[in-house]
């Protein structure tokens, strides 16, 4: 791989240009004083121009060998063609384009050496210096452009060596970093920042994203590192279609190399040269890392060690996506027992302490009633007797909701049973009720109470947005798990657009995924709306 | 006179309708109850007529009970008072061997006429709850002439097991309009409206995952 001058070897640059001057020019016996003044004039100013040399740009750099070869050239022509002044140093510039590791600059110098040589000769006719003297030129140009490619190789192993050295201590220490984080960092988020920063640095590239699923159509930037990437944190993209969606929909690491033909990758990045790599725990996917534009590296294009080092990171996120995920999901299933709980509690309460009260009261009133006079007193307590009646059905109509008593003593179908003909009742909706599990039989507590709730939000959506003309429901075994679709003919939407959140269906899904199922939406504009649950039952 | 024993775990409600009873000149309440063995000891006790249970008890609930109640006294009639309107609990407890079911908000003005009822050897269910009962007995399967070509009953099947059109098309290697216009020709041939009506009508014909 080249050296270039204009990088960051210029103290090896000036050191090589030293070696070689050293070695070319004190050996010659033939050169007067003049030439080895000027020698080392042109050689102290090369080495203080490599100080600045990378503040310079390429073209005007090139100005410095060339002109020195053209002055070469106008010192022969004024000399009548004899070998004087710096003239013969012309080896100096070879060597200097020799050393900036630019084959095609090297031709440049080595064509204008030749046009130094013949045009004097054409213009002047043959040199009057001795024959053999041109062939110490010939030598010193031809040594110099020999250690001028040695020294060049030489550095550029010694620098490849360094910077692989480098980079795995870099690798070490940064997989040691986010292997630490993992242990100590409870926070999900500033471990996904870790991990992309030093994927980013690592891997040289322009950005480094990291994308998790958001519902069954996103994905949404849980953690970015360059290109102003953090204002991206929190948005969504589409799963569907894209190259992120595919890796993680495959579960396999995806590569597209940079180059004209190559359409910009994403939108949101520009990317051309890019790497996807999904995050896997236990055979699924549950997220993926995105890496876009090698900037600083070898190549444009991410090469198999990168995309290597990419899918060690990608694993040791995926622990930590699957840690937090596991995590949020034993507090969500506590909040989710505790408040089925407390509602039981309610529903309890109410029904058996504050309905008694009102039986009672209502018992209390009818004696009385009875008791009086046939006159308005009378109808007065009737009416009081009325008004307990329907507190005590608001109360039943409240422990219903609140959790049916019958979900806990008959199970599931009875429940829905119940819920469907009241919601009919309440609605004017009917309902067609399947179930085709017997009446009697039982499915876990946390199952029957998912379901159930379920079926409670998907005929609220109903009553609320659909307007249709019938709905049902139908719950059915299917090969060891229990399938539930809620379904109508009504208006329907589509599932794809951000509607979803007023919908309660993120909920819905959140009760799903803690029992392992999955949660199918199909919808669109007129075609009504089916809502298919599947959740394993052990 | 009917003799009839009242059993709730709330005293006040006991108290109430002891004091209803009490109005009346044919019926009397000879006891009271407090929880499932109390009044399974009263009822050998006094042989009532009648008894008044709750169905919700803390410990053992009054459906539990009524198969001991009914062994050791064959006379005697139970008329159920609950605050539980679900359908299921009625069909239980007149399996279980009750003559009546009563909603306690409408205990006071019914009780009476209820307890009267029974004990003449009749049956009583609050009306509204009646007509429940009846929308709730299962209908009797309408097994049809099967219409259905073959690719119409693999749709039907795997709408039956609960697939969206979506999963149905690409089973069956077919486009979702086709699955949806498949659903639509099933319906009408059938003459059904709903999902659960072809899952229904699925199971009628044995097919796959009806």
């Amino acid at each position: 791989m080249p050296v270039k001058l204009a990088d960051r070897s210029v103290p090896f640059t000036v050191l090589g240009v030293g070696v070689a001057f050293a070695l070319v020019a004190l050996p010659a016996p033939d050169r007067n004083d003049g030439e080895i003044a000027g020698a080392a004039v042109l050689g102290v100013s090369l080495v203080a121009l490599s100080f600045c040399w990378r503040r310079i740009p390429r073209t005007t750099q090139l100005v410095v060998p060339l002109g020195y070869l053209a002055l070469a050239a106008l010192l022969r022509l004024s000399d009548g063609g004899a070998a004087s002044g710096f003239g013969g140093l012309y080896f100096l510039p070879i060597l200097w384009l020799a050393l900036s590791g630019d084959r095609r600059e090297l031709l440049i110098g080595l064509v204008a050496l030749t046009l130094v040589e013949i045009v004097p000769i054409i213009a002047i006719g043959a040199p009057r210096y001795p024959v053999d003297s041109w062939r110490p030129g010939v030598v010193r140009v031809s040594v110099a452009t020999i250690i001028g490619f040695t020294i060049q190789q030489l550095l550029a192993e010694t620098r490849a060596r360094a910077r692989d050295a480098t980079r795995w201590s870099q690798r070490l220490e940064s997989l040691n970093e986010v292997g630490n984080a993992l242990a100590t960092e409870t926070k999900l988020q500033p471990l996904l920042a870790l991990v992309a920063a030093r994927l980013r640095e690592l891997l040289g590239a322009r950005v480094v994203a990291v994308l998790l699923p958001d519902g069954p159509h996103k994905l949404r930037f849980a953690a970015v590192a360059g290109a102003d990437g953090h204002a991206l944190v929190g948005t969504k993209v589409s799963r569907d279609g894209t190259r992120s969606g595919l890796a993680l929909d495959r579960s396999r690491s995806e590569r597209a190399a940079s180059g004209p033909g190559e359409p910009p990758i994403d939108a949101d990045f520009g990317g051309r040269a890019s790497l996807w790599v999904p995050l896997v725990v236990r055979d699924r996917s549950i997220g993926v890392i995105s890496v876009h534009d090698k900037v600083d590296g070898d190549g444009p294009d991410f090469s198999d060690d990168d995309l290597r080092l990419a899918e060690t990171f990608a694993s040791r996120a995926a622990v930590a996506v699957d840690l937090s995920e596991r995590v949020a999901r034993d507090s969500l299933q506590r909040v989710v027992e505790a408040q089925e709980i407390e509602r039981q509690r309610l529903a309890r309460e109410l029904h058996d302490q504050t309905g008694q009260t009102l039986t009672s009261i209502m018992l209390g009133l009818k004696a009385v009633e009875e008791r009086l006079p046939d006159d308005p007193t009378r109808g007065a307590v009737a009416a009081l007797g009325q008004q307990v009646a329907s507190a005590m059905q608001d109360v039943r109509r409240i422990a219903l909701e609140l959790r049916p008593k019958v979900l806990d003593d008959y199970g599931l179908v009875s429940a829905l049973e119940r819920l469907t003909r009241t919601f009919s009742a309440r609605t004017g909706i009917p309902v067609d009720l399947e179930a085709r599990l017997s009446r009697d039989e039982r499915l876990p507590a946390e199952i029957e109470t998912a379901l159930y709730r379920i079926v409670q939000e998907g005929l609220t959506n109903i009553a609320k947005h659909a307007d249709p003309t019938r709905a049902s429901v139908l719950v059915t075994p299917k090969n060891g798990s229990v399938v539930l679709v809620v379904e109508d003919n009504g208006n329907g939407f589509d599932p794809a657009a951000a509607h979803e959140e007023g919908l309660g269906i993120d909920g819905m899904r959140e009760r799903v995924a803690l029992l392992e199922g999955r949660l199918t939406i199909e919808s669109g504009k007129e075609a009504g709306t089916t809502l298919v649950v599947e959740v394993p039952v052990n | 006179m009917i003799r009839v024993l009242i059993v709730d775990d709330h005293a006040v409600v006991r108290a109430g309708l002891a004091l209803l009873l009490g109005g009346e000149p044919d019926m009397e309440a000879v006891g009271e109850a407090g929880s499932v063995d109390e009044a399974i000891a009263q009822a050998a006790a006094l042989a009532p007529d009648l008894v008044l249970l709750d169905l919700t008890m803390p410990g053992k609930t009054g459906l539990k009970a009524m198969p001991g109640l009914l062994r050791e006294n064959p006379q005697l009639k139970v008329l159920i008072l609950s605050m539980e309107d679900d359908p299921r609990y009625v069909r239980e407890a007149f399996a279980a061997g009750a003559r009546g079911y009563l909603l306690k908000e409408a205990a006071a003005n019914e009780v009476v006429g209820a307890i009267r009822e029974v004990a003449a050897g009749g049956r009583y269910v609050h009306p509204e709850l009646g007509a429940r009962l009846i929308d709730t007995e299962p209908d009797a399967e309408k097994v049809r002439v099967d219409p259905l070509s073959d690719r119409e009953r693999e749709v039907l099947a795997l709408l039956a097991l609960g697939h969206t059109n979506h999963e149905i098309a690409k089973q069956l290697f077919i486009s979702v309009r086709t699955a949806e216009a498949h659903r639509a020709h099933i319906m009408k041939k059938l003459n059904l409206g709903t999902r659960a009506e072809l899952v229904r009508y699925a199971h009628a014909q044995d097919l796959p995952g009806g």
